[in-house]
């Protein structure tokens, strides 16, 4: 094998010889990347595909009478209460996620860069807590009711009997003022983006402000709308906490119920089996609203659409509708926790409980975060890096975990880790004779496995999202001047994805500390994080810590606020 | 196809018989290559007729579906091989240049030096000072001007001392004015570091104003490697023809070794008798003279380039407008009577692939 002359001889390896066998070896240096990215994604893939199938298996395995019971008792009233409150926070959110999103889109008023980020904090009130706190607000001896009755002038509750908002109105009405950011912030960030020729086309054909936006801006943002409001009604669909504090029986409701109160696993697999399948069709809907409408006007950085000045009344009045929803999603709950909250620690101080509570939830939340944001990182990367169509429909798979609401997924472990757990025992008995009683299930290992699989979505979207605004030059730059896959990576492709990287992270973090039904039937036996705290005090009826550990999640809440409104603001 | 690749050194690389398929698209369709040391070569073509895959596939950043690559007659790809592209010595500068933002310009150059002798770090220094880029060493590459990108791009990628240099139109991100200057700049690089070169460009000026030979490429084909001049001078076929200058085109049909034009008869050797032919005349084709001197035309415009001017001409009895080349303004203005002739070697005779 004649060699380059010497002047030319490049940097490829002086010391090593040119071996003959060259081919050879090159297939197995290129094949270990491969390898380690199919077994990531294809791990990822079996975690989420393994609670799905695992809830057929147990759903089948009920007794003859299980559907017969299920469809009698059970399905109908939660099926009704389930579509309703889907159809109702579905119009409530989008009516007030897309006009908001307009108001300060195509309008300029004093207040309005303050509305732009503060329309985004209800997102760190989970729908749970917002049912604690609205309860209290507005029960019958509450502020409110005792504030409207004093202005009247009546003396006792029953002289004037008010809403009730254990209701299902009174339900649509809470989740739907917590949920609309969803479809504010991808609604928010079309219209910014949008072309201020389009716009402009618009009115020298000859239409007002009106048509504009329903002939011209509403179309255009479809897709964003479809987006949003899929994901506050997967939200909606996960609720557990503010549904049953409500009275209202939801799926996933009855999930719970079936499981927890009446030990019937089958039962509540066939639930569950339900509710993915009403997920599924929500997601199918979703796709078909958006079919054939890209990003408008993403890729060539348009001129941007100028605001319409408001004065005098027509900007307190924008103002004043801007800030409703702030006020209603996020201003009175908070507040309230936080007075009661201070009320509590005055006369208490911090307890021992709420501490250890912080504690486990720090370490769930943290360890899911790690692992999903090593593995949505690796998992997103390897499409981008080796190629090939059908890592890609393998990546689609490992992120399938968003659509499956956290009590399903939790009910779909409970068969295969048990199944695990016994294996494990039965093999440690045997072995070393000492008992392993529940290493899945008993040490929150469970719990970790399902924020991972139920959030992995989040850091490969994330991580995506940062890989594709690598140029792909760059990487192949990276290979050609002497890395292999992983070192491109690691001196490339992360430099540079960092910040969506964290940013996943962050939000990952986040979602693991709200997220209750996987916490509240995957925990490990007396062990409390602040969000099952704070079920279980409203469960009950009591107030005791719930305010503290209520405030302490929106607070945590908060964080990736600020950090998605800098994501979704497009530059000028 | 046209140059038969020399016997004795093993040419710097040597691409025979790669394929490569896209889903419907047939990207490469067994083409041939082979590039001496020391040459520069173009590849040249539109945009889709797999010239940036050909360059890709030699870089080890695509493989091909068959065929083999060799470079200094080491196999890389191909019967059983598959050498990836950080073994491979290859340089390559992007259209894009792809420099990493998150380092300066002195970590892009010596990203690629991991692993080579201090030597290696002084020679991209002084490579650096070459280009006159050293006062930018501690900059970030997104605050330079495209030029000296572009600079940087070319001193990264020659810093390892690769064999081949591949370049991907390099010279398309900058603008007319500072693209021949930056041209005649690379190429003395290139020249000075004895570096071999292949280029993809879909500018046929570009093709003839850099490299030592041309490969023209169509629908995944080469359909015909040659030395500019006689690309331009000496092209095999009406596409060819077309894509290294505008002509216009008079059909016409071989009749006992000739092409019958307007403008006279024209020889056509080497063509079948009867055969459908286009005689292209292109602007240099056409000696233009007072009337009666040659075939009678009007000047329709003149378009005034500078240098030179256009002169556009009808003949009566002929279909398409012909245009003749004149230095500086000329003598005529639109609507003078002229004579034309006919310059016997700039007129190309080619079979009509239309017609066939």
């Amino acid at each position: 094998m004649p060699s380059g002359p010497p002047a030319a001889s490049g940097r490829a390896g002086p010391a090593r010889p040119p071996a003959p066998v060259r081919p050879a070896a090159d297939r197995w240096r290129r094949g270990p990347w491969a390898q380690v990215w199919t077994l990531a994604a294809g791990l990822a893939a079996l975690l989420v595909l393994a609670p799905v199938a695992a809830l057929g298996v147990e759903a089948l395995q009920g007794s003859g009478g299980l559907w017969p019971h299920l469809l009698a008792h059970v399905l109908p009233r939660a099926l009704v209460d389930t579509g309703l409150l889907l159809a109702g926070v579905g119009v409530v959110v989008v009516v007030v996620g897309t006009g908001a999103a307009w108001l300060v889109a195509a309008y300029e008023f004093s207040g309005r860069r303050l509305l732009d980020w503060a329309l985004l904090l209800p997102l760190a009130v989970p729908t749970y807590i917002a049912a604690y706190a609205y309860l209290d607000l507005l029960h019958p001896v509450g502020p409110v009711q005792s504030a409207i009755r004093a202005l009247l002038g009546y003396a006792r509750p029953r002289d004037l009997m008010l809403p009730d908002l254990r209701s299902l109105p009174g339900c649509i009405l809470l989740l739907g003022f917590v949920l609309y950011p969803y479809v504010y912030l991808p609604t928010r960030a079309l219209f910014l983006m949008q072309s201020a020729s389009l716009v402009e086309a618009g009115r020298s054909l000859g239409a007002g402000p009106a048509a504009v936006f329903r002939r011209v801006a509403l179309p255009l943002a479809r897709p964003a709308i479809a987006l949003g409001a899929s994901l506050a009604l997967l939200e909606a669909l996960n609720d557990i906490g503010a549904a049953e504090f409500l009275g209202v029986r939801t799926l996933t409701v009855s999930i719970y119920d079936t499981w927890v109160n009446r030990s019937d696993l089958p039962g509540a697999a066939g639930l569950a089996l339900v509710m993915l399948a009403a997920c599924l069709g929500l997601i199918a809907v979703e796709r078909a609203a958006r079919r054939g409408r890209g990003y408008a006007g993403a890729a060539q950085r348009p001129r941007r659409m100028s605001r319409t000045p408001l004065a005098g009344p027509a900007a307190l009045a924008a103002l004043a509708l801007g800030l409703l929803p702030v006020a209603l999603g996020f201003l009175a709950p908070a507040s309230y926790l936080a007075v009661e909250a201070w009320r509590r620690l005055h006369v208490a101080g911090l307890s021992g409980a709420i501490l250890s509570e912080i504690a486990s939830t720090l370490i769930y939340a943290g360890l899911a975060t790690g692992v999903a944001t090593a593995l949505g990182f690796v998992v997103a990367a390897g499409p981008r890096l080796l190629g090939g169509r059908w890592r890609d429909l393998l990546l689609r798979c490992a992120t399938l975990g968003y659509a499956v609401p956290g009590a399903i997924l939790a009910i779909g472990l409970l068969p295969p880790l048990a199944a695990l757990d016994g294996a494990l025992d039965a093999a440690s008995r045997a072995l070393a004779g000492v008992s392993l009683a529940a290493m899945g299930l008993g040490t929150g290992a469970a719990l970790v496995y399902a924020y991972v699989v139920r959030f992995l979505a989040v850091t490969v979207g994330s991580s995506e999202a940062g890989l594709a605004r690598v140029p792909r030059s760059l990487g192949d730059a990276a290979r050609v001047l002497g890395r292999g896959p992983a070192g491109a990576l690691a001196q490339v492709h992360l430099p540079l994805t960092w910040p969506a990287v964290l940013g996943g992270a962050l939000l990952v973090f986040v979602d693991c500390v709200k997220e209750l039904p996987a916490t509240l039937i995957l925990r490990p036996l007396n062990v409390e994080t602040l969000a099952t705290h704070l079920y279980g005090e409203a469960a009950r009826g009591t107030y005791e810590d719930g305010a503290v550990a209520a405030l302490l999640i929106v607070a945590v809440g908060l964080l990736p606020v600020a950090l998605l409104l800098r994501v979704s603001t497009p530059r000028a | 196809m046209t140059d038969p690749a020399p016997s004795r050194p093993a040419p710097a690389l040597a691409v025979e018989e790669v394929a490569c398929r896209f889903g419907r698209v047939q990207a490469l369709d067994r083409v041939s290559l082979s590039v001496r040391p020391g040459e520069i070569v173009a590849l040249l073509g539109d945009s889709g007729c797999g010239k940036s895959t050909l360059l890709r596939v030699v870089a080890g950043l695509e493989t091909p579906d068959s065929g083999t690559v060799r470079l200094d007659g080491r196999l890389v790809v191909g019967e059983g091989a598959a050498v990836p592209p950080e073994e491979r010595g290859v340089g390559l500068m992007f259209q894009d240049y792809a420099l990493f933002p998150h380092l300066t310009v002195a970590e892009n150059i010596r990203f690629g030096l991991k692993g080579q002798p201090p030597a290696a770090r002084e020679a991209a220094t002084s490579l650096l000072e070459q280009v006159g880029l050293s006062g930018h060493a501690a900059s970030y590459p997104q605050t330079l001007s495209g030029g000296e990108q572009q600079r940087v791009a070319l001193v990264r990628a020659l810093a390892p001392g690769p064999r081949l240099l591949l370049l991907d139109e390099p010279f398309s991100n900058l603008d007319r004015r500072m693209r021949d200057r930056v041209r005649e700049d690379t190429v003395a690089l290139l020249r000075r570091t004895g570096t071999t070169a292949l280029m993809v460009t879909h500018d046929p000026e570009e093709a003839l104003a850099v490299s030592t030979r041309i490969a023209l490429m169509r629908r995944g084909r080469i359909v015909q490697v040659a030395t500019g001049e006689a690309l331009y001078r000496r092209p095999e076929s009406l596409f060819a023809a077309r894509f290294l200058a505008d002509a216009a085109e008079i059909p016409a049909r071989v009749d006992a070794g000739r092409a019958e034009t307007p403008l006279g008869a024209v020889p056509a050797p080497h063509l079948p008798e009867g055969a459908a032919v286009r005689v292209c005349l292109r602007p240099e084709a056409l000696r233009v003279g007072a009337p009666g001197d040659g075939t009678a035309a009007q000047v329709m415009r003149r378009t005034f380039l500078g240098a030179a001017s256009l002169l556009h001409l009808a003949v009566p009895g002929l279909g398409v407008p012909l245009r003749a080349r004149l230095p500086g303004p000329g003598p005529h203005g639109p609507g003078d009577a002229v004579g034309v002739t006919l310059v016997p070697d700039a007129v190309l005779v080619l079979p009509d692939e239309e017609a066939a």
